[in-house]
């Protein structure tokens, strides 16, 4: 029946996509100089003989981060995105780019396959689950669409071990693969500047208590000790109540929500059904609230709902930790 | 919905041998001894929980919210939130949810005469899971407001007239259609959440979906437990009263003609009554498999197939049972909760295939 259904669902998503793509013609161009590069991704090595010029991204801070590069004018695809507010100036670009999925999933298997894209970049595995009728890794890189998953988040195990740096290792990656080195070496400055303002700021004041929660009233859908949005706590100034708790996403008791006593407290705030945004961020932010009712983040209804598109490594991503430090010590950004 | 009050004498099922004396005392010792077990069990989860709450603190803040000022307050208002908004209302109905599937799992097999029988047989618990993963991957607002629970209730009693709907013919209901019905419905309602949860844009809604289609009372709180608690004891009274009946249909439908017995009616009465108890229990609780498998069989094992000893033991055996399951699924890797259906399994499985080699089971697992 499950089978049946991932069938149909693909038949739909095919009859109603685009037409395929024309085949590339001039793929005999002349070696540009510099290439081929290869960079190492997800324990596959991946060369390039020039530089992507037709590139489908996946999940929103993929795209982001291509245009924070410069590289908007590569994109030959892009999925939807309609969960948060758009970055600065970015939603001019992005309803540029041919939207090939109206989900935040890549297309279906054959779509995707037709697309003819000479590079894929993407924040995680789930479009490439054979299970969910979408094209694997290994299809697309057999066609020619060599796939980059950005942070490292190819397996649960080693979202656990993200860590800020792996971002700047992503731009400079990208900067290689598309003969932008010095331009991706500037973002990088220009991004570590950031961070180090903020440290800088931050440096020496209390850590402000933080509980990252998703909602729910019981299993509470929280953050733990590990992963991206502890490392964004961290260096944005706080320290994560849930420290103690293995893993990144995961359900934690009431009875610790109620303990933890959290000065402060983030929302994820996201879309979960074909971009129409459900009032979930008030409805979590009351939840979290009822359950750490005598908490001083709850008696001062210190709440900031944060993008899950920023939870995701990219450009977004370091972006926020800015915001965040904002929210957490105030005073530190006043002069 | 026929109601039949007229009392027929119907033999009492089949028993055990001993005097009818002897074996009263012996069931009423055993009666006994499990609601110590429950109280127990419930002691216990009151008393420990993700959280350290000393002894005297946690049981001094019930003891204050009954009586208040019996005891000096030396706890903080967390540790009187955890143990009274958070504790004790899970434990409460964690004992309404393991006697409530119980008890309907011992009820259906005798309804269907089929050892496999459990809860989520006729489909109604997939129609409550359909339910609430509309609330949680679309959202409350898009379903007029309806909360998870509310969903799941409302995908219940939509999945009881659909089964009643296909199974019944001109007011009959035999078990093989019931059966077929039921299970035709559950693969239904299966497909349209999993279709659902594939239109979900985010892992992280699709996992919040999963933990709670694995069974969970995390989430319990006071106002939850009325009508669960209602219904299951309603349910309890009117089957203990109807136990010569339920013997009679558990023997056979020519035994139970030949005794007087309406089948048909019993049967469509038991049916509603059952899948109304399980929209209930799935709503607070999502589906927690087993309960409704294994309790009746260890029940059976313990005193026989007479209902009016199985059905008060399954309940206690399935109120202790799901108690330690849920002590169990919030200590084992505190804080972090594990889903119900893991360690029903992980800890029923063991326990229940030790039953089966300790005894003669035959005679009991088939009912009767």
């Amino acid at each position: 029946m499950r089978r049946l259904l991932v069938l149909v669902a693909a038949l739909t998503l095919t009859a109603c996509g685009q037409a395929p793509a024309t085949q590339e013609t001039d793929s005999a161009e002349a070696p540009q100089p510099g290439f081929p590069v290869t960079v190492e991704n997800c324990g596959r090595t991946l060369t390039f003989d020039r530089p992507p010029a037709k590139v489908v991204t996946g999940y929103h801070p993929s795209l982001e981060t291509l245009l924070a590069l410069g590289l908007g004018d590569r994109i030959a695809g892009r999925t939807n995105f309609s969960e948060s507010a758009f970055l600065p100036g970015q939603k001019e670009p992005y309803d540029k780019i041919p939207e090939i999925s109206p989900t935040i999933m890549l297309p279906q298997k054959e779509v995707m396959l037709a697309q003819g894209a000479d590079f894929v970049l993407d924040n995680a595995m789930n479009s490439f689950d054979a299970g969910g009728g979408y094209a694997t890794v290994e299809e697309l890189d057999a066609a020619g669409s060599p796939v980059y998953i950005l942070g490292g988040w190819c397996s649960p195990q080693e979202m656990l071990e993200f860590t800020l740096e792996d971002t700047f290792t992503d731009l400079h990656n990208l900067g290689k693969i598309f003969g932008v080195p010095d331009r991706a070496g500037k973002l990088v400055a220009e991004l570590r500047g950031r961070l180090d303002d903020v440290r800088k700021r931050v440096a020496g004041r209390t850590p402000v208590k933080v509980l990252a929660t998703d909602g729910g009233r019981g299993p509470v859908n929280a953050y733990g000790g590990a992963g991206i949005t502890h490392q964004m706590i961290a260096a944005a100034g706080g320290v994560n109540v849930l420290a103690d708790v293995k893993g990144d996403y995961t359900e934690v008791s009431v009875e610790q929500i109620s303990a933890a006593q959290p000065d402060a407290i983030l929302v994820s705030e996201y879309a979960t059904l074909r971009g129409e945004t459900t009032p979930t961020v008030q409805a979590k932010t009351a939840d979290a609230l009822a359950i750490a009712r005598n908490s001083p983040a709850a008696k001062a209804k210190r709440v900031l709902p944060v993008p899950v598109s920023a939870q995701h490594p990219g450009y977004r991503n370091l972006l926020a930790i800015t915001d965040i430090a904002r929210f957490l010590h105030p005073d530190a950004f006043t002069s | 919905m026929t109601s039949e009050t007229r009392q027929e004498q119907a033999p009492a099922g089949v028993a055990s041998a001993g005097s009818p004396r002897r074996r009263g005392r012996r069931f009423a010792a055993l009666v006994v001894a499990l609601a110590v077990a429950v109280v127990a069990a419930t002691w216990l989860a009151v008393s420990i929980g993700a959280v350290h709450v000393a002894l005297p603190q946690a049981w001094g803040i019930v003891a204050d919210r009954l009586v208040p000022g019996l005891v000096p307050r030396t706890w903080t208002p967390v540790q009187a939130q955890i143990v009274w908004e958070f504790r004790l209302p899970r434990a409460l109905l964690a004992l309404l949810v393991g006697a409530g599937l119980a008890v309907v799992g011992a009820v259906l097999q005798a309804l269907v005469r089929n050892p496999l029988a459990d809860p989520f047989l006729l489909g109604v618990s997939s129609g409550a899971s359909f339910g609430a993963v509309l609330v949680l991957i679309l959202g409350a607002s898009t379903l007029g407001g309806l909360t998870l629970s509310g969903a799941a209730f409302a995908g219940s009693l939509l999945a009881l007239g659909l089964v009643y709907t296909l199974a019944q013919r001109s007011g009959r209901l035999t078990p093989s259609r019931l059966v077929l019905a039921g299970v035709a419905l559950a693969y239904l309602f299966q497909a349209l959440y999993s279709f659902v949860l594939q239109q979900a844009q985010s892992g992280r809604a699709a996992q919040q979906v999963l933990f709670w289609l694995m069974g969970s009372l995390g989430g319990a709180r006071w106002h939850m437990l009325p009508l669960p608690a209602v219904v299951l004891v309603g349910g309890l009274v009117y089957l203990l009263l109807q136990h010569r009946r339920l013997n009679a249909l558990a023997a056979g439908e020519e035994t139970a003609v030949s005794l007087g017995v309406n089948v048909h009616g019993l049967r469509i009465t038991l049916f509603v009554l059952t899948s109304l108890l399980v929209g209930v229990l799935v709503a607070t609780s999502g589906a927690i498999a087993f309960v409704g498998l294994i309790v009746p069989h260890a029940a059976r094992l313990l005193v026989g197939a007479d209902h009016r000893r199985v059905l008060p033991v399954t309940a206690l055996l399935g109120a202790a049972f799901l108690q330690l399951v849920d002590v169990a699924a919030r200590t084992v890797n505190a804080p972090q909760e594990l889903a119900l259906s893991i360690v029903t399994a992980l800890f029923g499985v063991p326990f229940f295939l030790w039953l089966l080699r300790r005894r003669s089971v035959d005679r009991a697992v088939t009912v009767a």
